[in-house]
C-alpha cells in the first residue's frame, strides 16, 4: 500500500522534500512507517510540540503499534507553533 | 506601570489573549525579573507619537511546548545573556539603516506583550499603549497595521539557535510568517522577529489605541470583582461592552490538520442566562477564531471569543482546555479600527477564513451575528459599559 507523508513547520529539512509517498505492507501499523523515516526527522518527532495527524485527525504518538495505515492514507508531521 | 500594575495587566492579557498569546505566567516571570533589575516600562499614547518617528513592532513566535520544556526561569535568565528579540532588534536598525524611537506590540497576549515591554526598558525607548489587534492571533500578516498599508517586511529574524534571517519583501503577506515558522522550525523551535516598521504618522492611522491600558483595567475590573464576592466573568464582559453567550463544560476536542497547520474544534455543552440549554462549537488556531451557537455562526475573527474560568474568570489558554474542563463563553466586538480593516482587500485576505480551516467563512460584524442567531433581544446575558475593544 501507498501512504503519503508531509512534513510541515521545518521537520524534516528542506520544504522541497515533502511531500513523499512510502510503500508499506497492507495493514502496517503507524509505528512501522515512523521508522522508515530518516534521521534526524525521526528523533525531531519526539520534541513536545510535534503533532502527528493521520488523514486530518491528531494521533497519539503511544497509539503507533496499534494504529494499522490503509493505502491512499496521509500522514502529516506538524511542528505547531504561536506566536508571529 | 508598577509592580503593583503586574497580577492585573496579566489577567487583562490572559483573557484578551483569546486563548493564546502566550501564557501570562511567562509574562509574570519577565516582568518579574525586570522590575527586579529596575527595569522601567514608559507606556506612550499614540497620539504622543511624533509624526516622524520611527516605530517597529515584534515578538516571539514558535512552540510554546519548546518553551515550557526548556523551563521559564531558564530561559528568561538566559535571556541576559542573549537576547533573540533584542538581536533582531539590531538587524532591524541595521536594515533600516536608523535606530528605531519607539517599539508598539502586535498583539495582546502573556508572552509577546511583556517581551515587547522587556526589550523597550532594555533598550531605554517607549512602548506605544496600543497594538494591532486587541488580542491575540495566530499569524504574522494578521494585523491592522498590513490592512493600513503598513509592510510586514523587511523582517528580522533571530532563531534559538543563532540562525539569522531578514524577510526582505514579498508580494505575499503569508510569507514571512510562513518562511519564520519553517525557519524556527530547523533553528530550535523559538526565534524572534522584529516587523511593521512604520512613522508616527502612519502608527496614528492603523493602531488599535489604548490596548495596554484596557488589559489593566481589564484584569482590575476582573480582580475587583473577585474580591467582592461578584461574578468575575459578568464583570469582564460589563466592562468590555462583550456578552456572555453561555456557561459550560468542554465536551469534546478534535483536533485537524488543514493544509498544513493544526486547527482545533472546541465543542462547549452548558446553559445561558435564561437556563436554555446551549451547544457551542468554537474553531482554535492557537486562539479562538470563530465560533457558533447551536450551529448558527455568532463570532468571527476579529471579534473576540474570550474563554474564562467561570468561577474566577481567569483566561483560559487553549491548551487548557480538555473534556470536563468548566467554560464561561463572552464575545467581544473588536474595535471600529480592526472592522474598517477587514473592508480592506488586505485585510480580508489576511484574515481570511480559509486561515482557520474555514474558507466558507466571511466576516459579519459580531451584533449582526448575534441578531440573526438569537434574535432581537436575544442576545444573551449583556455586557454594556465600555466601548468595543
Amino acid at each position: 500500500m501507498k501512504v503519503t507523508v508531509r512534513a510541515v513547520g521545518g521537520l524534516g529539512g528542506a520544504a522541497w522534500r515533502w511531500p513523499r509517498t512510502f510503500d508499506l505492507p497492507d495493514g502496517a501499523p503507524l509505528a512501522c512507517l515512523l521508522l522508515r523515516l530518516d534521521e534526524p526527522l525521526r528523533a525531531e518527532l519526539a520534541q513536545p510540540n510535534v503533532i502527528i495527524v493521520v488523514n486530518g485527525r491528531r494521533v497519539d504518538l503511544r497509539t503507533q503499534d496499534h494504529l494499522l495505515l490503509a493505502d491512499g492514507d496521509t500522514v502529516a508531521l506538524v511542528a505547531a507553533s504561536a506566536g508571529g | 506601570m508598577g509592580r503593583a500594575d503586574l497580577e492585573p495587566f496579566l489577567e487583562g492579557l490572559a483573557v484578551f489573549g483569546t486563548g493564546g498569546g502566550g501564557n501570562p505566567g511567562w509574562g509574570r516571570v519577565i516582568m518579574e525579573n525586570d522590575l527586579a533589575r529596575g527595569r522601567t516600562y514608559e507606556l506612550v499614547p499614540p497620539e504622543e507619537v511624533p509624526d516622524e518617528a520611527t516605530v517597529v513592532s515584534g515578538g516571539y513566535m514558535g512552540s510554546v511546548k519548546v518553551l515550557d520544556a526548556m523551563g521559564v526561569e531558564q530561559v528568561v535568565e538566559g535571556w541576559e545573556t542573549r537576547f533573540e528579540l533584542e538581536e533582531a532588534f539590531k538587524l532591524m536598525t541595521q536594515v533600516l539603516g536608523r535606530r528605531p524611537d519607539y517599539l508598539v506590540p502586535f498583539e495582546l497576549g502573556g508572552l509577546n506583550t511583556p517581551v515587547i515591554l522587556s526589550l523597550a526598558a532594555r533598550l531605554g525607548l517607549p512602548v506605544v499603549d496600543g497594538d494591532a489587534l486587541g488580542r491575540a492571533a495566530p499569524e504574522t500578516q494578521m494585523t491592522t497595521f498590513l490592512a493600513y498599508g503598513v509592510a510586514l517586511e523587511p523582517m528580522p529574524l533571530v532563531d534559538r539557535a543563532g540562525h539569522a534571517v531578514v524577510v526582505w519583501a514579498s508580494p505575499d503577506p503569508t510569507y514571512a510568517d510562513e518562511l519564520g515558522r519553517w525557519a524556527i522550525g530547523r533553528g530550535g523551535g523559538t526565534g524572534a522577529n522584529n516587523h511593521y516598521a512604520m512613522s508616527g504618522r502612519k502608527l496614528k492611522e492603523c493602531v488599535v489605541p489604548g490596548t495596554l491600558s484596557l488589559a489593566l483595567d481589564a484584569g482590575r475590573a476582573i480582580i475587583e470583582a473577585r474580591r467582592r464576592g461578584q461574578d468575575p466573568v459578568s464583570a469582564f464582559a460589563a466592562f468590555a461592552g462583550g456578552t456572555v453567550l453561555m456557561r459550560g463544560r468542554v465536551r469534546a476536542l478534535v483536533g485537524q490538520d488543514d493544509a498544513g497547520h493544526y486547527l482545533t474544534t472546541v465543542t462547549i455543552d452548558g446553559e445561558d442566562h435564561a437556563g436554555t440549554a446551549r451547544c457551542m462549537k468554537v474553531v482554535i488556531k492557537n486562539e479562538t477564531m470563530a465560533a457558533w451557537l447551536d450551529d448558527r455562526l455568532v463570532t468571527v475573527l476579529p471579534d473576540l471569543v474570550c474563554l474564562l474560568d467561570p468561577s474566577t474568570g481567569r483566561g483560559l489558554m487553549s491548551v487548557e482546555l480538555e473534556p470536563g474542563v468548566p467554560v464561561a463563553v463572552v464575545v467581544v466586538p473588536c474595535h471600529p479600527r480592526l472592522r474598517q480593516a477587514m473592508q480592506t482587500e488586505a485585510g480580508s485576505r489576511a484574515f481570511a477564513g480559509g486561515r482557520y480551516g474555514h474558507p466558507e467563512v466571511t466576516y459579519v460584524p459580531l451584533e449582526e451575528l448575534l441578531q440573526r442567531a438569537l434574535g432581537p433581544g436575544g442576545s444573551g446575558e449583556p455586557g454594556g459599559g465600555r466601548a468595543s475593544v
